[in-house]
Formats: C-alpha cells, sequence, structure tokens
C-alpha cells in the first residue's frame, strides 16, 4: 500500500465528508433566500483556482517551513479542503434544493411531518444524484489540490 | 367553528382582504390570479398573512394581533396541492405510509390498506406516480392526506371530479375548503360557493342561490353573465309584477323590481344561453330587439354569436347552421331570464 495515496484519499474524504455536512445543512437552511452575494460573475473554473492558489499561499507561508503558525498537519490539509471546496458544494447543493418543487415539502409538512423527516424522507432522496455528484466532485477536487501540494513541496505529509 | 379572516398584499398583483366561514364543502370559484391558492397557503401555514385570524374548530392558527401562528405541521390541515401532489420517489403504498405515520406498524398498514381499498388504488399501490393515471395520482393525493387524520381538508383545484368527492365525503366528514374553476362541480357537490374576484369576495352562498341570482356586475360577469346592460325604469306594474326597462336603444318587459321608483338606474343582467335568437323575416316578438350579427366564435357545445348593442347568445352549432345565412336577426331577451342586479 502506497501510503501517501492512502494519506490523500483519506484526507479528501474527511473534506469531503465535512463540506457536504456544513454544505447540506446551510443549503437547506438557504434554498430559497435570496444571497447579496453568489459568485456567479467569477466562472467556477477561475474560483476553484483562485481558492487554491489562495490556500496554498496561506498554507504554504503559514506552515511548517514558514513562521510556525500553522504547522503542516493532516487537520490543517482537511480543514484547507474544507475551505477550498465548501462553497462550491454549498453553491451546487442549494440550487439543487432551490430546484425542487416547494409542493413537496408543503405537503409533507401539512401531513405532520417535522423539518428533519422533510429533509430526510422528501428533499435529500429528491436532490440526491446532484448532490452525490457535487460530492464526488469536491473529493476529486480536494484530491487533486492535495496531490499538487504533495507534488510540489516533494515531501510526504506529517 | 371554522373561519377565516385574512388579509395579504403582494404588490402589485394582488391585495388579499376575505372573511368567510368554511362549513361542508365550500368551494372558492373565481378568475385565475384572483387569490384563491393564495387563501388554501395561508390557511395551511405556507404563506404568512399581513393580517387578520383563521380560527379552525375554534383554536387559533393565526392571530396577527396576538402574534399566534401555528406551524403547518400543526395545524392538521390536510394540503392536496394543484399538481406534483406525490412524492415523486415512493411508490404510491409508501407515499400513504408516510402519512401514516406514528402507531404500531400493522395498525399502520391495515389503515392504509383500507384507504388504497376505498380509493380504488389496490391495484396500482405499488407503482411510482408516474407511472399511474392522472386521475389515480389526485385519488392517491387525496387519500393521503385524509390518512394523517384533518380537522380541515384543502383541495387546490387540482383536477378532483364529481365522484371522488363523493367517495371522499363518505370517508371524511369535516369541513373541506374546495378551489375550482369549474361552476358545474360547486353546484353538483359544493354546500356553499364563494366567489373570489382580485382578492375580494363578490358573493357568496348557496351554490344554485349564488349562481342563479348574481348580486352585482363582478358576480354576474365572474359567472358567466356576458349581457349586462344599464337602464332605467320607464314604468312599474305591481298588479302584473311587472316593469318597463329603458336601455341605449331597445326596450324590454322586466320583472317587477320592488324597492325601486320610475326613473332609478338599473343593471340588467341575462346569461347568453337564455337568449334566444330569430332570422329571417318574422314578427316582432315580444322582448326582442333587431340587431346585426357582427360576429361568431365556436365552441365546443354551442356557437356564440355577437350582436349590435354587446348582446351575445349562445346558440347549439346545428340551429345556428340553419340560420347562419339569414340577413336579418332579431334577439330575444326572455322576462324570466332578465337578472336585475
Amino acid at each position: 500500500m502506497n501510503w501517501s495515496i492512502w494519506l490523500v484519499l483519506r484526507i479528501a474524504g474527511l473534506a469531503t465528508g465535512i463540506s457536504v455536512a456544513i454544505g447540506l445543512w446551510l443549503a437547506l437552511i438557504l434554498a430559497n433566500r435570496k444571497l447579496p452575494f453568489d459568485g456567479s460573475w467569477l466562472p467556477k473554473p477561475f474560483k476553484a483556482l483562485l481558492s487554491n492558489a489562495l490556500i496554498l499561499y496561506w498554507v504554504g507561508t503559514n506552515g511548517s517551513g514558514g513562521a510556525g503558525y500553522w504547522p503542516l498537519t493532516q487537520t490543517c490539509l482537511v480543514l484547507a479542503g474544507v475551505i477550498s471546496a465548501e462553497p462550491f458544494f454549498f453553491g451546487a447543493a442549494r440550487s439543487a434544493f432551490a430546484g425542487l418543487d416547494p409542493n413537496y415539502g408543503r405537503a409533507a409538512r401539512s401531513l405532520g411531518a417535522s423539518e428533519w423527516r422533510v429533509f430526510l424522507r422528501v428533499h435529500l432522496p429528491l436532490a440526491f444524484r446532484p448532490i452525490f455528484a457535487n460530492a464526488a466532485g469536491v473529493f476529486l477536487e480536494v484530491s487533486a489540490l492535495l496531490a499538487i501540494f504533495w507534488w510540489g513541496t516533494g515531501r510526504i505529509f506529517k | 367553528m371554522t373561519h377565516a379572516r385574512i388579509g395579504k398584499k403582494i404588490p402589485p398583483a394582488l391585495s388579499l382582504d376575505v372573511d368567510f366561514e368554511i362549513a361542508g364543502l365550500t368551494a372558492l370559484y373565481g378568475p385565475k390570479g384572483g387569490g384563491k391558492t393564495l387563501i388554501l397557503e395561508t390557511i395551511a401555514g405556507f404563506v404568512k398573512p399581513d393580517s387578520g385570524r383563521i380560527l379552525l374548530d375554534d383554536v387559533i392558527l393565526f392571530d396577527a394581533e396576538a402574534r399566534v401562528n401555528v406551524a403547518p405541521r400543526r395545524r392538521h390541515c390536510g394540503y392536496v396541492a394543484q399538481r406534483d401532489a406525490l412524492f415523486p420517489h415512493m411508490t404510491l403504498r409508501r407515499n400513504l405510509l408516510f402519512a401514516a405515520h406514528g402507531g404500531p406498524r400493522l395498525e399502520r398498514a391495515r389503515r392504509v390498506a383500507e384507504m388504497l381499498e376505498c380509493f380504488q388504488l389496490t391495484p396500482v399501490a405499488a407503482r411510482r406516480p408516474r407511472e399511474i393515471e392522472p386521475a389515480e395520482a389526485v385519488r392517491g393525493a387525496v387519500a393521503r392526506a385524509l390518512l394523517a387524520a384533518p380537522k380541515l381538508l384543502l383541495l387546490d383545484d387540482c383536477g378532483i371530479d364529481e365522484a371522488l368527492l363523493r367517495t371522499m365525503r363518505e370517508a371524511f366528514s369535516g369541513p373541506v375548503l374546495l378551489v375550482t374553476g369549474d361552476l358545474d362541480l360547486c353546484c353538483a357537490a359544493a354546500d356553499r360557493l364563494i366567489l373570489l374576484d382580485r382578492g375580494r369576495i363578490v358573493q357568496s352562498g348557496a351554490p344554485r342561490v349564488v349562481v342563479d341570482r348574481p348580486e352585482s356586475v363582478d358576480a354576474a360577469r365572474l359567472l358567466g353573465f356576458s349581457n349586462v346592460f344599464e337602464g332605467e325604469i320607464a314604468a312599474l306594474d305591481p298588479a302584473q309584477k311587472s316593469s318597463r326597462l329603458e336601455f341605449a336603444g331597445f326596450a324590454l318587459t322586466g320583472p317587477y323590481i320592488p324597492g325601486h321608483f320610475r326613473g332609478s338606474r338599473v343593471t340588467v343582467a341575462v346569461h347568453p344561453a337564455d337568449v334566444r335568437v330569430h332570422s329571417g323575416e318574422i314578427e316582432r316578438q315580444p322582448n326582442a330587439v333587431p340587431a346585426s350579427l357582427l360576429r361568431v366564435s365556436r365552441r365546443a357545445r354551442v356557437a356564440r354569436l355577437e350582436f349590435s348593442g354587446g348582446i351575445f347568445a349562445d346558440v347549439p352549432h346545428e340551429e345556428f347552421e340553419r340560420q347562419k345565412d339569414n340577413k336579418s336577426w332579431q334577439v330575444e331577451l326572455p322576462q324570466q331570464a332578465l337578472r336585475v342586479l
């Protein structure tokens, strides 16, 4: 087993899990609310490039080789992955929930279902495909970010 | 008592201001955009009114002054939406089981099986909504709403028919508020009819009374009375129980109008189906007006003829085919068909 690959997958998995949990919660709350800024003016590849570059710079300058505020640990990289991936996952999940017919949620609530039950039994299954696709995208994006970082620094993380 | 007093402004399109009681099967009838669905949504708790009070069995669901606003899931209002009522990712049985939440599993299964049987849905219970007929989907949505044991049933214009309403009333005896654009259904099934136009109640009462005796020009227009004329009372004859009414360009013998005097201004409405049309060189009929045919609109069952003077008449297609080549026309507005508003 190549431990560096295992490490990348583990960190990417953790970052994806945290992104999905936070993103789903935020997306459900904000699905039908107008946000003042959604970044739609910036094309998605540029957003990814910009945020990744900023994180690499931030982690690089403050990491173990820098001033020492952020030691280059797994936690630090999971956090960097979450910060990098969260806006994209949140945006996609929010679109998926906002695209659902409001009648489904209304019907469920009128049948006495709690918000949690409406989410688990109605909203999540109906929006599962786009959410799953975006979660997979987040996993790949974080993996790629870590792989580039690893390749760029030329060493295995602690 | 189940009562709703609702005020809600949705600028610039609509300003809702209604006050009505829901008893038996109450039908809300009116044009699109008049606020019918909004009323259902406010009662169900999906939209918060600006003002008013909503009571269900004397329990306050909403009170703007007391700042009470019960959550939709605690209101016990069954709600069947206009479309997409059933959850598409569940089978019909699962949809019903969702509503039968709570209690022992066997008991839930029994209740669902009974409801499926009652609405003749057992053969399609294992199918998803997209695999069943639209009429079966409507029956399924109503059955699901009833399984949650509501105190009030709210039915949006979901394509419900008279037979289904009959089945539903056998299974549910509580108050029902039905939104529909089908006046025949209102007359056939409703205990009470409310005419709604631009967020205001125009008229309400027993369906036959409302349909036969519109009280205002707005009510008459909503009920399809295309012929609305403003005129003056030229004579009143209490002995003969008749009146002489003068309009711009023609005069008619009408019913006696109590509470009015000679010279009073009145508005009279006549339904196009009640107007009789005569053609060819014939003697002047009583209450008949010579008119020239301006336009013909072919409808599903009748031809609507538009005559000079703003008079409309609905004539069966066969009858119009027989008369269409004639040049001179007389339009008869029978005395018993005149409705004084």
